[in-house]
This record gives C-alpha cells, sequence and structure tokens, in this order.
C-alpha cells in the first residue's frame, strides 16, 4: 500500500493553488523549459524494461559445451551466432545483430550473470525487488523514485521522469517527487464533445482538481487531472512528431519496444528537463515456444536501440545518453519440455552509450550452477549505481551502500 | 433514512455491479435493501429471469489455414480472422455488461477474469477465452474449489500458462507456481518443493484445439505421489484442488481479495478476517462470502474505492444510454490501459491509484465527451445537465450524495452548456471513484 504522499508523487501532482494560478505555470512551462546545465546536468538516463524474465543463456551464449548439454532443443547452433570482434567466450543471439555496429564504435557493455543473489523465482516479488533496488523489500520507493527525491530533480516537473508503455511504474514511485506515466502516445489528446467550447471545458475540468478533499483517493484523483494536463501539453508535440497507427487496437504495433524509443527519442529531443524515460516491453517469460518468442523480442529490442541511438546523435543528443535494459529473474539454465524455460536467477543486461566502458564484465560458469540456475554473481545494483551515476548521483545513497563497482560508467 | 437507503442501493450497484440504468435506483429504493441484495447475490431465487449469452450468434469457429501445412500467407489470413474475432468478442461482452439484468452475476464473470487469468495474447483463439468466461459464468457463485478445479483444466488456462506442454518426464512449473501464488494461498504459504510436486501432479492435461476440449493422456503423466502442501500421496488434479482448498490460506486469500475489490483497500483487517473465517466454515462457498461482503458495504463498512476503466465505462453507458462504436469503444479501452480478455499479464490488472496515471484520466476525458455527444436527450443525465441541476445530474449518474465542492463549482464553469455538463460530471474526479 502506498502512502498518498507516494502516489500523488506518481501521478504527477503539483500542489495547484487554483485554475489561474494553475494555468500561468502552465503556459510557463511550454515556452519556456528550463535550460539543463552542461556537465552531468542534462544527462539522460534510458530505462528498457523486458517484462516476463529474459533469458540470459540465448541471449548472450557462452562458448561451452554445457551449453548444449542444457539445451538440447533450444540450444541456438554455434554458426548461427552472432560474433563480438575480439571476445571469444560468448556469441549473441542472430536477433542481436544490429548490437554488432555499438559494440565496433565501443559503445556497447554487457553484464552476464547479474541479479540479486536472494532474487525469488515469483515474477511479483521479483520485479518488486527490481524495481525497488531491494530484494529484502526494505523500500517502498523504487530506486529512480529515491534518486529523484535524493538528487531534488522531481520537484517541480512531472516531466522529469516518464515512464512509457505502462508496466514499470513502480521504479519511479517516490517521497515528494513527480513523474508522469503515458501507456500509449497515439491516443494521448483530449477531445472535447463536437461543437462545444474545447478551452471552456478544459478550464472547467482544471478546476475540479481545487479545492482538494480531504479523502485521500478523491484527492489523488484530483492531482491527477492538474498533471495529465500538463502532461498532455507537452507531450501532444512527442504524439504529431511520432505517431504511428496501428490497425486494430488489441494488436499493439510492430516492434512496441522500437515505437517506444523512438518517442523516447523526441522526448529527449524536446529538452522537457525530462532526465529519465522508462520504457516498458513485455513478453519474455518464454515458458514455451521460446525460440520464435524471443527471436521477436530481441529483433525489436536491438533494432530499437540501434535506430535510437542513430536518431540521438543525428539530432547531437548522443553524448547525453545512456540506456540500461533492465528485466527481473533470468531463466532456468536447463530448457523445459515445452520448447521453453522456467523462472530461475541470473540474468543479462546491457548498458549502451558513448560514455559506457564497452566490454564484457563478467563470466558465466555453467560448471557451477546454483541449483540449475547461474547464480547471479554480479548485483543488479551495481548496474543500477552506473546508471544514476551518470546522472550526476547520488547513488550510493540511494542503493544502500552498492557502488558501480564494474565500472560500466565514465561518471 | 429516505436518503440513506437511496445511497445504499447506488452503492451496491456500483461496487457489486456496473452501476445504474435509468430507473433502475428508484426501483431498488422500492425494494430496499435487503430484497436487493438478495436479488443480486441469487438472481435465480429472486424472480430474475436468465440472461442471454453474450456471444450467442457470434462466430468464433476456428479458421482455415492454422494446420502446419498452411502457406504463409494462409496463416496470416487466419491470424488476422482471430484478431477479428477477438474484439468482435470483446465488445459483445461490453455490450452484455451495460444491459445485463444480472449484474452482479456478471460482476463476478469480471472479477473471475481479474483473478484467474488468462489472456488472448498467448491463448489467440477467442472461442477458447469465451469459453473459460462461460465457466465462469457458471461457477460464478460455486464453491471455489469447484471453481479452482474447472480454472485448472480449462483449455483457455491450460494453454495460457502452458498446461498443456507439461510432461511427466519435462514438467511446466508456470501454472503450478501461479495456482499457489495468485490463484489461492499468495506468497509465504508454500515453499517452492510445493511447487515443484504440483506441477508434476498436474502434468497430462492437453488440449484439443479443433472442439476445445481438455483432454488427460495419462501417457504423458506423472502419477507418483508427491508430498505436496504437507500431504502424502497427491497425484492428479484433484487432490492438488483438494490440498490447495484445505489450507486455512486459502480462505483468507480468496476472502481479502474480493472484500478490498468491493469494500476497498482500507478496510479493518478484523473484517477481512471474519469474513474469510464465515467463508472457511461455509466450505468456500462463495455465495455465502459475497453475501457478507454486501451486507458489510450496506452497513457503512467499505472504504473509497478507485474505478477501473471497464466498470467506469459500462457504468457510464448504463447511465447515460449512449453507445459507441466498437472501434471507438476498444482504442479508448486500450489507452486507459484495460481492454478485456487482454489482462496485461496474469497477476491481472492493477487496482487503486494506478488508475490515476495520465493516459486513464486521457482516455477517461476523451469517453465522457464521446458518450455525452451521443446519450439521447432524453436521458436523464441530459436531462439534468440541461437543467443545470446539479443534485439530479449526480443522482442520475448512480450518486445520490452528490458531488464534491470542486466539481460542484467546476460544472458552474460550463452552465448552459449541456453537452460539456455532461461530459465534465462523467469526467470529473468523483467519478474516479465507486
Amino acid at each position: 500500500m502506498l502512502t498518498r504522499r507516494q502516489f500523488l508523487g506518481l501521478s504527477g501532482g503539483a500542489a495547484i493553488t487554483g485554475t489561474a494560478a494553475w494555468l500561468g505555470l502552465f503556459r510557463g512551462g511550454s515556452s519556456s523549459h528550463p535550460t539543463p546545465a552542461s556537465g552531468a546536468g542534462d544527462r539522460v538516463l534510458v530505462v528498457v524494461q523486458m517484462s516476463g524474465g529474459n533469458d540470459a543463456l540465448n541471449t548472450l551464449v557462452p562458448l561451452d559445451g554445457r551449453y548444449h548439454d542444457l539445451r538440447p532443443q533450444l540450444g541456438l547452433a554455434d554458426d548461427k551466432l552472432v560474433a563480438l570482434p575480439g571476445e571469444t567466450g560468448f556469441g549473441l543471439h542472430p536477433s542481436l545483430q544490429p548490437l554488432v555496429s555499438l559494440w565496433n564504435d565501443h559503445q556497447l557493455a554487457i553484464v552476464p550473470d547479474i541479479g540479486f543473489a536472494a532474487d525469488s523465482r515469483s515474477h511479483f516479488e521479483s520485479l518488486d525487488a527490481w524495481w525497488t533496488a531491494s530484494p529484502e523489500h526494505s523500500h517502498a520507493t523504487g530506486w529512480i523514485g529515491r534518486w529523484l527525491d535524493a538528487s531534488g530533480q522531481g520537484a517541480d516537473n512531472p516531466l522529469v521522469a516518464i515512464a512509457l508503455g505502462g508496466g514499470s511504474v513502480r521504479a519511479l514511485v517516490s517521497e515528494r517527487s513527480q513523474s508522469t506515466a503515458v501507456n500509449d502516445l497515439t491516443a494521448f489528446r483530449l477531445t472535447a464533445p463536437k461543437g462545444a467550447d474545447a478551452a471552456r471545458l478544459a478550464q472547467a475540468y482544471a478546476a475540479t482538481a481545487t479545492p482538494v478533499s480531504d479523502r485521500p483517493l478523491l484527492a489523488g484523483a484530483q492531482d491527477a487531472v492538474g498533471a495529465t494536463l500538463r502532461a498532455v501539453d507537452v507531450l501532444g508535440k512527442v504524439q504529431d512528431e511520432t505517431s504511428v497507427e496501428g490497425d486494430d487496437p488489441s494488436n499493439a504495433k510492430a516492434g512496441p519496444i522500437s515505437s517506444a524509443l523512438a518517442a523516447a527519442a523526441s522526448i529527449i529531443d524536446l529538452d522537457l528537463g525530462t532526465r529519465v524515460v522508462l520504457v516498458s516491453g513485455t513478453g519474455f517469460d518464454t515458458h514455451a515456444n521460446q525460440a520464435a518468442t524471443q527471436e521477436r523480442l530481441l529483433d525489436d529490442l536491438a533494432k530499437g536501440i540501434v535506430s535510437f541511438t542513430s536518431t540521438l546523435a543525428q539530432r547531437g543528443h548522443a553524448d547525453r545518453v545512456l540506456l540500461v535494459t533492465t528485466s527481473e529473474f533470468g531463466r532456468r539454465a536447463a530448457e523445459n519440455g515445452s520448447g521453453g524455460t522456467d523462472h530461475g536467477h541470473g540474468g543479462v543486461h546491457f548498458a549502451v552509450g558513448r560514455g559506457v566502458h564497452a566490454g564484457i564484465h563478467g563470466a558465466v560458469d555453467l560448471a557451477h550452477l546454483a541449483d540449475g540456475d547461474l547464480p547471479a554473481a554480479t548485483d543488479t545494483r551495481a548496474l543500477y549505481a552506473a546508471a544514476l551515476d551518470w546522472l550526476g548521483g547520488p547513488s550510493a545513497d540511494v542503493l544502500d551502500g552498492h557502488t558501480d563497482e564494474l565500472h560500466l560508467v565514465a561518471a | 433514512m429516505a436518503d440513506d437507503v437511496r445511497r445504499t442501493i447506488a452503492l451496491l450497484h456500483r461496487r457489486a455491479g456496473f452501476g445504474l440504468a435509468p430507473g433502475e435506483l428508484d426501483a431498488g429504493v422500492g425494494d430496499g435493501v435487503d430484497a436487493t441484495i438478495d436479488r443480486l447475490v441469487d438472481p435465480d431465487n429472486h424472480g430474475v429471469p436468465p440472461v442471454t449469452d453474450p456471444w450467442d450468434g457470434l462466430d468464433l469457429s476456428l479458421p482455415d489455414g492454422l494446420t502446419p501445412d498452411a502457406t504463409p500467407d494462409q496463416r496470416k489470413a487466419a491470424q488476422q480472422q482471430l484478431r477479428q474475432q477477438g474484439l468482435r468478442a470483446i465488445d459483445a461482452w461490453l455490450t452484455h455488461l451495460v444491459t445485463t439484468p444480472r449484474p452482479l452475476e456478471d460482476w463476478m464473470v469480471w472479477f473471475w477474469h481479474g483473478h484467474l487469468v488468462s489472456g488472448l495474447d498467448k491463448v489467440k483463439v477467442p472461442a477458447m477465452m469465451v469459453q473459460q468466461l462461460r465457466t465462469f459464468r457458471s461457477l460464478a457463485f460455486a464453491p471455489f474449489a469447484t471453481l479452482l478445479r474447472a480454472a485448472t483444466v480449462d483449455p483457455a488456462m491450460l494453454v495460457y500458462l502452458d498446461g498443456d506442454t507439461s510432461t511427466g518426464t519435462q514438467p511446466n512449473e508456470n501454472y503450478g507456481r501461479e495456482l499457489l501464488e495468485l490463484f489461492s494461498l499468495g506468497i509465504g504459504n508454500y515453499g517452492e518443493d510445493d511447487v515443484k510436486a504440483g506441477a508434476r501432479a498436474l502434468t497430462g492435461w492437453t488440449v484439443v484445439r479443433r472442439t476445445i476440449e481438455a483432454r488427460f493422456a495419462p501417457a504423458r503423466h506423472d502419477d507418483a505421489p508427491q508430498h505436496y502442501l504437507g500431504r502424502d500421496g497427491v497425484h492428479d488434479v484433484d487432490s492438488v484442488i483438494a490440498a490447495v482448498v484445505a489450507q486455512p490460506a486459502c480462505a483468507h486469500f480468496i476472502a481479502a481479495k474480493l472484500a478490498h475489490a468491493v469494500l476497498g483497500p482500507d478496510i479493518d483487517d478484523h473484517l477481512v478476517d471474519d469474513l474469510a473465517a464465515g467463508y472457511a466454515s461455509s466450505g468456500l462457498d462463495t455465495r455465502v462470502l459475497v453475501r457478507s461482503v454486501l451486507r458489510a458495504l450496506a452497513d457503512g463498512r467499505g472504504s473509497d474505492l478507485v474505478l477501473a476503466p471497464v466498470p467506469w465505462l459500462v457504468a457510464a453507458q448504463r447511465a447515460t444510454g449512449a453507445t459507441l462504436s466498437s472501434d471507438a469503444r476498444l482504442r479508448g479501452l486500450r489507452a486507459a490501459g484495460q481492454l478485456p480478455m487482454y489482462p496485461p499479464n496474469v497477476a491481472g490488472w492493477p487496482s487503486g491509484t494506478a488508475w490515476f496515471g495520465a493516459s486513464t484520466v486521457v482516455a477517461r476525458y476523451d469517453f465522457a465527451s464521446a458518450l455525452a455527444t451521443a446519450a439521447p436527450a432524453d436521458n436523464p443525465v441530459i436531462v439534468a445537465a440541461r437543467n443545470g441541476d446539479v443534485d439530479a445530474l449526480a443522482d442520475a449518474l448512480g450518486r445520490p450524495e452528490g458531488f464534491s465542492d470542486a466539481t460542484r463549482a467546476a460544472l458552474a464553469g460550463v452552465h448552459g452548456d449541456a453537452t460539456s455538463t455532461a461530459a465534465l460530471a462523467l469526467a470529473s474526479p468523483d467519478l474516479a471513484l465507486a
């Protein structure tokens, strides 16, 4: 159960003292966005969440005969693997071929066997651990939310942290900061009744936010009104730029991660003072028929990342953006009987950008599995610490003392 | 007193149904609280006629082109047909919810859909999902053991959580885990060994796609007796379900979930304990539990509750009499984050303040505009809006207690424009809560 303050933070509740004051803030916000300071102050972190628990061993494949013992059916043939020049211990899943260009440009860091040693095999406990950076469940706030609080970044701009595609907003839960969650940018537009005075209705709608009720849930619904109106005003510009029409409402557009990353690039380009963008992809819970599913998902991931980095480079933002991937637990080392893998431990994650120390940071030891799992030799918080250092920190305070022990980024 | 009864009847219909159609609140007040609860909880024995099946007459037959020898083009066309069937099935369900004379029975189907979760994103075949929902309707108030057994070997569930590929030599743990974690006991009330043992005992079930039939294949089954949840000799679906429902945690887990869904998140823990104890002593008779929950609601023991997009939209359509195109309705719900039959994951949809996110707020606003435009001129919501009668407007929207001060003041800002007034009332923070 979140406290009132936490969910107000999540829904982006600014203290709104009246319609006129709010409208003033609204106009000011859209005409004169904050000018970022140079250095870490204008850096951006993009987090790509692979919900469901991505399978590590078929993503970054260890060149070790034991791999084929563990995966007689599901194992990728050695001659199908994508080689990483200069790297002899691993090959990539064929769908990740596009990432080789980033590897060659020294913009790709890979962390094998990462996770929480004490991670649960439950999706929901594991996600909670990943989002709060706390396998002991000792934090109610998310790891990014705590950074927003600690850095003072989230005090007055709900667009400082934006979640696209739903799913991972729990990482943004904070004590006193604001953020904005949007499922689908293409539908993010206020429509008035036909023939009605749209501006008058929007203004009356803004007025439903005050006076704030003493019933916490009603107050939460009121706070959401103001935050939403501001987000609509600003993100409408992104929508115009990245609009993609799906042909039916059940069928998410081809490549949900790619589309969301395209929107993220537009948000970064608009200079809204946004420091963190979360992008969520789903479907990585591959208990059955993993081969076809993971091929499609990793294809979306790799193409999305490469297109994102090239857009940023064209628009002059490449030096200030770091992308990292996250998930929940990894999967069992051995395949199951359904052409898939069950819930396990260690995963593999990527950090992408001009600020990373490129290379593979760690190892996979198939001779020493822990109860049939990769043991998660690197703690997830090492990756998070690198991400927060990229933003200028603080990191250790937010992550219970954990630091960028792998030196993933040049802080 | 009369006001109290009116508020209680409206509350019952908002929490244990999908809101109120014109005239329904007056009729309920005439019947009184006890008769209303009886009619909701036990429609068969209180003169409510059976409802027609929401999917009656819909062609959900399996398209050709799904066989292994089909060409890629044939397969693509078949998949497109399945998607279209799915959208029609979802829309038919929503239309049924707007008009149902058995709101609680339908609310329970919706509740079970969000609890014993399967989704079309993986099941793919709409006829399979529809069959599962028909099962949930026929067992909406059934003893939990009966429902849980049916769900365990339901074809859509066998596909969604991979039971149909789980064999004795290589058991798949997906269903075995979620059965305990999400469907019956909750984290902390079982061990990893129980997950594995349960998965073994449940092997052997497959799905015949053509007939949508669950079939037990002994050759695929591991019949070795398992030690499961403290019992020995568990070896098949019946002994698994018997072991699960015998756990004291089961009554509490289900009672708490239902109580929070109807009464709200901030209710007294002792109330939940009492409901769980009553549920346990009834032998997990869900009708007994539901009746006790509604009684607690009528007695004023609930808290505020956030409405999810689907119940919000259905209630808004029920009150305004407005219809929407299938396309507008389904697109809007997807944008809001709650397209029926497409739950985000096996835990179902989030609840509470998750629905205060910007996307949901925008979708509600857009729906409110569309509904206010489409509502018939003689609908009580529109009549009250035209007359500028704010109390009548609230009452027509199932809120006889009236609007908050903020919404009352805001409504004055669109005075004289009936459509905007109705739209603003529908989009207001007040209506975001049940």
